[in-house]
């Protein structure tokens, strides 16, 4: 018999069905995390330093291992089972919050074990809140939500005021094919107006039929959603869906990666179908086709950020398909701009760094989110580059707050900032 | 885990005043996260938290915690990714868990060919900052994301073994903090100035005392930092890696490095290519795996992974399959040579090069993790955990010997052990000295399952100690077990234990059972301890 090889004459599968077709269960994917440590890192293949192996922010930060996703989902799995009261720890709010929810650690283990890790963190921080477990920070932020209809904790009557002297029809009076949402960010920032200005106008230059809600337009809820406030999201996936209904829209273009993963993957779970483009999918498209045309030089060395939410969180979870999302979009936009040289980071698309201001963070801890946003700023000078562009506004203000508290000369973009650098 | 009596306040004052409030918690939500790790054991045992957890920033803080828990009298361990910790057990108080983050210093002397770390470095970090330098350090299966001090310590199986050796024989000094809170140094390291370049002397070498077969499990007392070797490095510097997970490609320069996946009608021929393929000296890869570890590898999903197995791809086009790459380190030149001895020796021993389209499916998603590991957490996907029942470093001829006999302990146990096609690894190292050898499935994480388990070790440990077989059994079976087998180590290995921690106070519950051992227990009934 030796060395024979002897057929296996049973022919045993698992028995439950979870390991051999997989569904969400939230129990079953704490229990199952296996502690591997992928989370912590990056695809090993992609590692080209020891520097920048870390995927997740927290982790790296807090070190203790409480602080990343397997540690989480442990703790997870002892609320669930009873073994952990939320009494027991001063810390549990500070573990479960001091994270971006920037998913980094959700790619790496679906990679590997099949797993939505982030999805059991988003039950739990749902269900804290729902048993009465916030942080003050975040409860400021969604009273402002409830009262505003805005997370900036600021009236809603001045949301409108990025539009001044914008051309573009008033959706609340008319109707239109497009519909831009600018997002709270960027109709709140004074300094960011320009990226939502840029859009409306490159729209309106070749010719679509695009309107925007000013004043009226909502918080798409997504950020509400990721701090655990299920209740205020779909309150807010209800106002906007009948707002788009009512507007006779079809399409709604946004600029902002937050809104962009809140329509596009959030509001679906609760049945609502709406259809949703990003700003760079438009562009994209546009100057595929010629309608843009990129003749003007603008000699820049610039490295992308690819932001989570229009990355790696922006589709749903299918297991055995790419982590998929908009990585070559923006990438082909710049590159397409004459005078344009286009250096990587080396934590790229799905593995890309967070910028820190995702998850409630920004808001709950500062500190975190901005040394969050110093790390991919170091990363960014290390390529040489002299400019960070990303596609998402909460990248660039929390980028643009670190180099300017840091002194750095390191500038921030949005992609369609360079594109109009590229256009006559 | 009792409440925070006095004695654990004086603990956790005295773990304070080492490392400041910042590096130290009690707090249970932080403890939960060092409460279990993938195994069965701890599904049979349960989690169990430590009692504090301390992140120590150099050797001296190491000391120092071992200093105090020597006058406070309290047991510690320490972990490393955390995929197979050395958990509390047993029951005992006042457990502190030393967690090493803050310790991840990496230096490479590229002209020696070798690099420094400390317990906290990754294989993943360790090779991205070597093959900038045209050097190289073996992989293991779990994967590139553990920690390269952990795994050279404990096992070190690479995927380079055939020539890089086990990674316990690639360590050229160690700085390790004994339980009685002495450093030592051993290898070059231990002659002031003379540095890491030997791990065999001038210095002590304690090769056998401290890494063994399997490591201590920080049973002797803690590594902090080793010296490892390094090996050079042909390929680019960066790994070229195309698309987005869970599809990735990585390739490696075709002019360098030629993968061959070569099929045999039965192990033993396969082996006895393997015999040829190591006595002509040839290829930087040569591996033997078994069907299930590519099913799991290959699989994007577990639906994928099912979906395979049972039509039986894997099974068909890779049961007994050799595989080896050559490598061109010399010359372009070198690796036609070796071409030509590869097609000769595969031509005379009745091989059959696999077709191109099962090549197109493995090679140029999976072949590179044999330089670095991407993939091998995949192994605990199908059913969340895997379960090792039998591991044997022995000689080829030997394993093909004891395969067969631990395959029946398996099927006796098949249901509910999930289908295996007779696992059948073989791993040489140094030029096919030896190899290593495992016989593993994936199980259901569940306790009935574990239980099953749980017999099906006991059964193969009988089996060994029967057979005299040189099986260091399961790693929780402690060495009153198994030290009967290894010439009675257990005892020379209890004595030191006794020597330098009278109280037993380093990782109590792994290596060695002192209560058991004091008691002549040896050979007494197996115990998750």
């Amino acid at each position: 018999m030796a060395g024979e090889s002897m057929p296996q004459k049973t022919k045993v599968l698992p028995k439950d069905d979870y390991y051999r077709k997989y569904y969400w269960d939230l129990r079953k994917d704490a229990w199952n995390c296996t502690r591997c440590s992928c989370c912590k890192w990056i695809d090993s293949w992609d590692v080209k330093s020891a520097r920048f192996a870390y995927a997740c922010p927290s982790s790296a930060r807090y070190l203790f291992d409480a602080y990343s996703c397997q540690g989480r989902m442990d703790i997870a799995l002892a609320l669930l089972d009873g073994k952990l009261q939320y009494s027991d720890s001063e810390s549990l709010l500070d573990i479960i919050y001091k994270c971006d929810t920037c998913g980094n650690c959700d790619a790496s283990c679906k990679r590997v074990q099949d797993l939505q890790p982030l999805k059991v963190m988003l039950e739990i921080r749902a269900k804290l809140v729902e048993d009465g477990h916030f942080l003050p920070a975040h409860k400021a932020v969604i009273d402002g939500l409830k009262k505003e209809n805005n997370m900036m904790q600021r009236p809603r009557s001045q949301r409108g005021n990025w539009t001044m002297g914008l051309k573009a029809k008033d959706l609340t009076k008319e109707k239109a094919k497009v519909a831009y949402h600018a997002g709270c960010l960027l109709s709140y920032d004074e300094g960011l107006w320009k990226v939502a200005r840029v859009a409306v106008t490159l729209l309106n230059s070749v010719g679509v039929d695009v309107g925007i809600m000013g004043q009226a337009e909502m918080c798409c809820g997504g950020r509400a959603y990721d701090m655990g406030y299920r209740a205020d999201f779909t309150r807010l996936a209800h106002l906007n869906e009948e707002a788009f209904k009512k507007a006779g829209v079809d399409t709604v273009v946004v600029s902002c990666a937050g809104c962009y993963r809140a329509f596009k993957l959030l509001y679906p779970e609760l049945g609502k179908k709406l259809k949703i483009v990003h700003i760079l999918e438009y562009v994209d498209f546009l100057i595929k086709e010629g309608k843009i045309e990129l003749t003007k030089k603008a000699p820049l060395k610039l490295t992308y950020h690819d932001p989570c939410r229009l990355g790696r969180l922006s589709r749903p979870y299918v297991p055995g398909e790419s982590i998929g999302g908009i990585y070559e979009p923006p990438r082909e936009i710049l590159r397409a701009v004459p005078g344009v040289e286009l250096v990587e980071m080396e934590r790229i698309k799905e593995s890309a760094w967070c910028c820190g201001a995702g998850g409630g963070v920004r808001e709950a801890y500062p500190d975190f989110s901005f040394w969050t946003a110093a790390q991919r700023i170091e990363e960014a000078k290390a390529t040489g580059a002299e400019a960070i562009v990303t596609a998402c506004p909460w990248c660039m203000k929390n980028f643009a707050d670190v180099i300017k508290k840091q002194g750095e000369k390191l500038r921030v973009y949005d992609v369609l900032q360079v594109v109009q650098k590229g256009v006559r | 885990m009792g409440g925070k009596d006095e004695k654990h306040q004086k603990i956790y004052e005295g773990l304070v005043s080492i490392l400041g409030p910042e590096s130290v918690s009690d707090d249970p939500a932080v403890l939960q996260a060092y409460s279990r790790d993938y195994s069965w054991r701890t599904v049979l045992l349960g989690g169990q938290r430590p009692e504090f957890v301390v992140m120590p920033g150099s050797t001296q803080h190491i000391q120092q915690i071992i200093k105090l828990a020597n006058r406070y009298k309290f047991p510690y361990s320490i972990f490393g990714s955390g995929l197979h910790m050395p958990l509390p057990r047993g029951g005992k108080r006042y457990w502190c868990m030393i967690s090493p983050q803050r310790m991840s210093s990496l230096e490479i002397d590229e002209k020696n060919m070798y690099a420094i770390v400390e317990p906290y470095v990754t294989y993943a970090q360790l090779s991205a900052e070597a093959m900038k330098r045209g050097l190289i350090v073996g992989t293991p299966i779990c994967g590139s994301q553990v920690s390269v001090l952990a795994n050279h310590l404990f096992m070190g199986f690479h995927s380079t073994s055939y020539r890089t050796g086990f990674a316990t024989s690639n360590i050229l000094g160690s700085e390790w903090v004994l339980p009685n809170g002495e450093i030592l140094r051993t290898g070059s390291l231990a002659i002031p100035g003379a540095g890491y370049f030997w791990g065999e002397g001038p210095g002590p070498s304690l090769i056998g005392m401290f890494k063994a077969l399997i490591g201590s499990f920080g049973s002797l007392g803690i590594a902090t930092r080793i010296a490892v070797k390094l090996f050079p490095w042909i390929g680019p510097s960066v790994l070229p890696t195309e698309g987005v997970v869970p599809a990735k490609k990585c390739e490696l320069p075709s002019e360098k490095f030629k993968w061959f996946y070569i099929k045999y009608p039965t192990l033993a021929k396969a082996v006895n290519a393997m015999y040829e393929i190591g006595k002509a000296e040839i290829g930087g890869v040569l591996l033997k795996w078994p069907t299930i570890w590519y099913a799991a590898y290959a699989a994007k999903s577990r639906e994928e992974y099912t979906r395979d197995w049972v039509r039986e791809y894997w099974q068909e086009n890779l049961k007994n399959a050799v595989e080896v790459c050559l490598c061109g380190f010399a010359s372009k030149k070198q690796l036609e040579y070796e071409e030509k001895v590869l097609l000769e020796i595969i031509s005379e021993t009745g091989g059959k090069l696999v077709s191109d389209e099962v090549y197109q499916k493995w090679e140029p998603y999976f072949a590179t993790n044999r330089f670095r590991d991407t993939h091998g957490a995949r192994l605990l996907r199908i059913g969340g955990a895997i379960a090792e029942v039998r591991i044997l470093m022995d000689s080829l001829d030997e394993h093909l010997r004891s395969l067969p006999p631990a395959w029946e302990v398996v099927d006796r146990h098949s249901p509910p052990f999930i289908d295996n096609d007779h696992c059948d690894i073989i791993w040489p190292y140094h030029f096919l000295t030896g190899a290593h050898s495992e016989v593993n499935f994936f199980l259901e994480k569940t306790p009935e399952v574990c239980q099953e388990q749980g017999k099906a070790v006991m059964e193969i440990v009988e089996q060994d100690l029967k057979d005299g077989s040189l099986s260091w059994a399961v790693l929780g079976a402690p060495l009153n077990i198994t030290g009967p087998t290894f010439s009675n180590m257990h005892l020379v290995i209890g004595k030191i234990k006794k020597t330098l921690d009278p109280d037993n106070l380093a990782n109590p519950t792994r290596l060695i059972d002192m209560d058991a051992l004091e008691k002549k227990e040896t050979g007494a009934a197996f115990h998750f301890h």
